[in-house]
């Protein structure tokens, strides 16, 4: 319900969101410390040294516990006056060179910990790792460890405050009573550090903000309000939409301090309802001003990225723990609130069940074709039914929050580790041609499967590349595995802990299993440049006698030079994945059941299950580069097939055969995610009988039980005149893989690989 | 009126034309503006008409024709090794050549011809083939309202085919349009009414020595059997290409508004604006392009046309990006 209220005191025009937007940046970027307020991240730094050297002998837990307090007490702090929300502490990554090295990339390179396990403890898997990475056979962050997909348990942390989970750790710890273990009990003191460090640190924030609202009238307002919001959360629950939303931003800031990248921001339109509509209800704010905050709020992300990567997810729609609907009058109001910001940053994702509500569909399909494409669409069913197979409670399941993607992950009981490796289907492929040795290398990577040249039968070659692909997906489990048990000593992570069941019941980090669910993902990337290869051969070699093996082994060794008729044969004549058709469907479809099934076979370091993915992300690119010539005609160096879909270009039979193809795989056997990739012609989705053409389009989907879908409507002629004059289009937004971006950011390279697919797709 | 349309069926319906190919140049999917929901929509060869603006040359004749671009080909030289009658050949230069006027169309160069220099315009396929094709995308129709067109050239020159896929589409549940020129004999439009739920009727223009110039022929017949057709009750969305300069006269409009404001059974008329971009096709087919060099119409001009129908009474669709 939509109450209309005044606001209690006008607003100033001079501080809309859209006249502060740009000096909020500027600002995040190079905010304006003063040396009063704390001390300099070189003399942080030397403390911290000290600090270290001091207590060299304590748990890795406590010295980063009390590191994480050194910065939040002493580091220069400061409060955007423009602003609704604070968090500046003029930290350094101080926190994060003990672990994972500076924030904003998905593999930052090396905290001093990490270095120590990878030249030591986890040297070998480090060398398997890197040998996999160099070669395009997986991709992994450093050492096979994710710590970078991770999400607090949202709901927790603002039911409770940071006081209230300390009072539940004083509980736990006392429950274990005399059998408390040594690692238990510098947990629970870990956790009372960063709490009150994090608390205190509030406190400083909001009296830099009352002390600048007085001297500082102009924008007394937003000092005000977040003097007040600051003196109350984290350390309790907020008492209004602003606290709630202050609470959750300063989290976020201090996870990633800490050291884990936070991958969902949670359930939006759940988490935040019941401030929203006690604000409404109560007349303390009204639906206007809840708008402007969202893009306050939201702003921040894109401060952090300035458009060119992103990875930080909101969900809306979907279900409650008890499968009754979401969507509200938040919902909508937020996606208002991201119309009227116009920047790829942060992304959305939408979860859709059976009965949502066609507004809803309308609702982001507009959106989509109007250029605010960072949506990922996700169907509810086989998402939810996937997570169940997986050991979940149904109504754990139900409340999964997309993490970085489309890797769900419980809130608030489950550290899924959603990226911790991608594994190529292609270059397994290469490598049963190849005897195990890369071509272009002559590095051995994989087993020795005999000499392709003399393979006698389609199960052969199907045999030779099933034992490179379980190789490649043993090697990673076993490296994992290893890498897990080395993570308590590498990323202990107190701060994130406390808000994850069971830690503070068992007393135990998440780097040390301590969360309910503990997942490792393994994403398959490639799918139609495997299936497609197999098939090709298959007919051509062992059905129709066109080509020999020797010719095909050979042919692709040399990329196909001076057999260009034999490629575009290969390419053009036959059949692909993502037409609907029947037989190479079917290899796709077998391919990735086994697939899924030796990697739900393996357990984690943790305790816990590994979780199968189909999708790409960059690795499409990235393995392409490091990848010969296929038997799918695709030419050495190209790049591999997009997400779950077929290979750039052979979608020939349009969205409908890609949608067709694609849903007959089995996505209740992809509990780490899936996507497909969709670029629709502007002009298909254009007008009322477009956008009812796009919603069909997606209803079908996922009548079908496909996944999740992201989607560009683009033409192929505007991103060429972007190339060309990227001043006309500096808020081009185009979706990239997993997330929106900017398109006069990306490399030319990117661009020309975006357009062939645009061009193609439509 | 539903109930004429029945009892012809009946009288048209001819199970000897079963078996007939149909000679298809295009079966495109997702297609969103050729009728309700989401289509497929089947291109068939041959078209009585020859609009200088054609965007689908390749529709005109009635025989398969070959598209040829050489930026495709990559010299391999297979079509030479199997063209009958020499029209694939290499010149005194080295390089490879076409002469189309000695060609025959054995399609034995397409088979041959994997970067697709060389491709077909006019495929002949069963109603059973197409079916399968269109049927493929059911849950699409059934989730939209969608279904099966029918379009060209002029599909009703081919009217068995056509009225054995309607038929065929009619049985299996699929909602059917035609896309038509008109320029027919009526009794073979009529042909098509009983397993047509929508036609898509074309109207090029309203001054008929005008028509004559630039479509080849008076449109005297196309009027006279929109007139029969609305009477059938069928439901009828009329289409018309906006080409500034040539049909755009107010004159044109105030009369295709005096004629359609008279009809029965108009459930919309939808304006689609000229554009030159077939240009290409033209030249692959190595036909001079008779595309007029004017400039699509302007967005207020349409809607300029779009106010004059709607005066009559018309629903009218103006083009959804302009």
């Amino acid at each position: 319900m939509v109450v209309s209220t005044e606001p209690r005191r006008k607003q100033r025009a001079e501080h809309s969101f859209e006249s502060s937007r740009d000096t909020i940046f500027r600002r995040f970027k190079n905010a304006p410390y003063s040396d009063s307020t704390g001390v300099s991240v070189s003399e942080l730094e030397h403390l911290a040294d000290v600090y270290l050297a001091d207590h060299s002998g304590d748990p890795k837990i406590l010295q980063k516990a009390n590191i994480f307090r050194l910065v939040l007490e002493r580091g220069r702090i400061y409060v955007d006056p423009l602003d609704w929300f604070a968090e500046k502490v003029d930290h350094g990554d101080v926190v994060r060179r003990l672990t994972l090295g500076v924030r904003g990339t998905d593999t930052p390179g090396s905290g001093m910990w990490l270095d120590e396990a990878a030249t030591g403890a986890l040297s070998i898997g480090t060398e398997w790792f890197d040998r996999a990475e160099k070669h395009g056979v997986s991709h992994q962050p450093r050492s096979g460890l994710d710590l970078g997909h991770i999400a607090p348990g949202w709901d927790k942390l603002l039911e409770k405050g940071l006081s209230g989970l300390l009072s539940d750790a004083v509980a736990a710890r006392s429950a274990l009573g005399d059998e408390i273990t040594a690692e238990q009990a510098a947990f629970f003191k870990a956790l009372d550090v960063v709490y009150n460090a994090a608390i205190s640190f509030a406190n400083r924030l909001s009296d830099f903000a009352r002390n600048n609202a007085e001297s500082d009238p102009e924008n007394a307002r937003q000092l005000d309000a977040i003097a007040t919001a600051l003196s109350n959360v984290p350390a309790n629950p907020p008492h209004s939409f602003h606290e709630a939303l202050q609470f959750m931003w300063l989290m976020h800031e201090l996870i990633e301090m800490e050291g884990e990248n936070v991958r969902s921001m949670g359930q939006f339109d759940r988490t935040l309802r019941p401030f929203y509509e006690a604000d409404i209800e109560s007349g303390a704010i009204t639906r206007d001003h809840a708008k402007e905050l969202i893009k306050f709020f939201w702003h921040k992300w894109y401060c952090g990225t300035g458009g060119a990567s992103n990875g930080k997810n909101f969900v809306f729609g979907g279900q409650y723990a008890d499968g009754s609907e979401i969507t509200n009058d938040l919902t909508y109001l937020a996606l208002d609130a991201y119309e009227e910001l116009g920047t790829p940053d942060p992304k959305l994702s939408v979860r859709y069940l059976p009965g949502s509500e066609d507004r809803l569909y309308r609702r982001v399909a507009d959106l989509i074709r109007n250029g605010h494409n960072s949506f990922v669409l996700m169907n509810d069913p086989p998402a939810v039914e996937a997570l169940v197979k997986q050991g979940k409670t149904p109504e754990d399941a139900r409340i999964y929050l997309p993490i970085g993607c489309y890797e769900p992950a419980v809130e608030g009981k489950e550290v899924a580790c959603t990226m911790n490796v991608t594994v190529s289907f292609a270059k397994p492929f290469e490598l049963a041609l190849n005897d195990g040795v890369d071509p272009q290398t002559g590095v051995r990577l994989g087993v020795e499967t005999g000499d392709a040249r003399e393979f006698t039968s389609y199960d052969q070659l199907l045999n030779a590349y099933i034992a490179q692909l379980d190789h490649v997906l043993n090697k990673s489990r076993t490296h994992i595995a290893e890498a897990e048990g080395e993570w308590p000593n590498i990323n202990p992570s107190p701060f994130i802990s406390g808000s994850i069941d069971d830690c503070i019941t068992d007393g135990t980090d998440i780097s040390a299993g301590g969360a309910r669910y503990n997942s490792v993902g393994f994403v398959g990337a490639g799918l139609a440049n495997a299936a497609d290869s197999l098939y090709a051969i298959k007919q051509t070699v062992f059905d129709g006698n066109r080509f020999s093996m020797t010719e095909m082994v050979e042919a692709t060794r040399a990329g196909f030079e001076d057999r260009e008729a034999m490629r575009l044969y290969l390419r053009n004549r036959v059949a692909k994945w993502g037409n609907n058709d029947g037989p190479v469907d079917q290899i796709a479809r077998d391919v990735a059941d086994h697939f899924c099934s030796v990697v739900h076979s393996f357990e984690n370091g943790r305790g816990g299950k590994c979780q199968a993915a189909l999708f790409t992300l960059t690795a499409a690119m990235g393995f392409g580069e490091k990848t010969g010539a296929t038997p799918d005609g695709r030419k050495a160096g190209e790049s591999l097939a997009p997400g779950v879909g077929a290979s750039y270009g052979l979608d020939k039979g349009g969205v409908t055969g890609l949608v067709n193809s694609v849903t007959k795989l089995d996505f209740t056997e992809t509990p780490n995610g899936s996507v497909l990739d969709v670029s629709l012609h502007p002009t298909a989705v254009a007008g009322e009988e477009g956008l009812h053409a796009f919603v069909s389009l997606i209803k079908t989907f996922f009548a079908r039980d496909g996944y999740a879908l992201q989607f560009n409507v683009l033409d192929a002629d505007t991103l060429r005149d972007a190339q060309e004059h990227p001043e006309n289009y500096a808020s081009l937004q185009v979706r990239v893989t997993g997330w929106s971006v900017y398109f006069t950011t990306m490399t030319r390279k990117e661009q020309d690989i975006y357009i062939a697919r645009i061009a193609h797709g439509g | 009126m539903a109930g004429s349309r029945t009892a012809d069926a009946g009288a048209a319906t001819s199970r000897a034309g079963a078996s007939t190919p149909g000679l298809v140049f295009d079966i495109k999917r997702f297609a969103v503006h050729d009728g309700p929901g989401v289509r497929t929509t089947v291109f068939l060869k041959g078209c009585p008409l020859s609009c200088a603006w054609c965007h689908n040359p390749e529709s005109i004749d009635r025989k398969p024709q070959l598209f040829y671009r050489p930026d495709r080909c990559i010299e391999c030289l297979e079509c030479v090794k199997v063209c009958p009658t020499g029209a694939q050949s290499v010149s005194d230069e080295n390089r490879r050549v076409y002469f189309r006027e000695i060609c025959d169309i054995s399609e034995l160069c397409v088979d041959v011809c994997y970067s697709g220099a060389l491709e077909l315009a006019g495929k002949r396929m069963s109603v059973d083939e197409v079916m399968e094709a269109v049927l493929q995308d059911a849950d699409f129709y059934n989730e939209s309202g969608g279904g099966m067109t029918i379009s060209g050239g002029e599909p009703l020159l081919q009217a068995e085919f056509t009225i054995d896929l309607l038929r065929a589409s009619t049985e299996a549940g699929v909602h059917t349009s035609v896309d038509t020129c008109g320029q027919l004999q009526w009794s073979t439009l009529k042909r098509a009414v009983p397993y047509t739920s929508m036609f898509l009727y074309d109207l090029k223009g309203m001054d008929s020595e005008n028509h004559k110039t630039n479509i080849g022929v008076p449109n005297d017949r196309i009027v006279d059997n929109l007139r029969l057709l609305s009477e059938t009750g069928a439901p009828i969305e009329i289409r018309m290409v906006i080409v500034p300069g040539v049909n755009d006269s107010d004159q044109q409009i105030d009369d295709t508004a005096e004629l359609l404001g008279g009809l029965q059974n108009i459930v919309g008329v939808r304006l689609l604006a000229y554009h030159s971009m077939a240009g290409s096709k033209y030249v692959a087919l190595g036909l001079d392009n008779t595309m007029p060099k004017v400039e699509a119409p302007a967005k207020e001009q349409l809607v300029a046309i779009g106010e004059r129908l709607e005066a009559a009474g018309l629903n009218v669709h103006l083009p959804a990006k302009m």
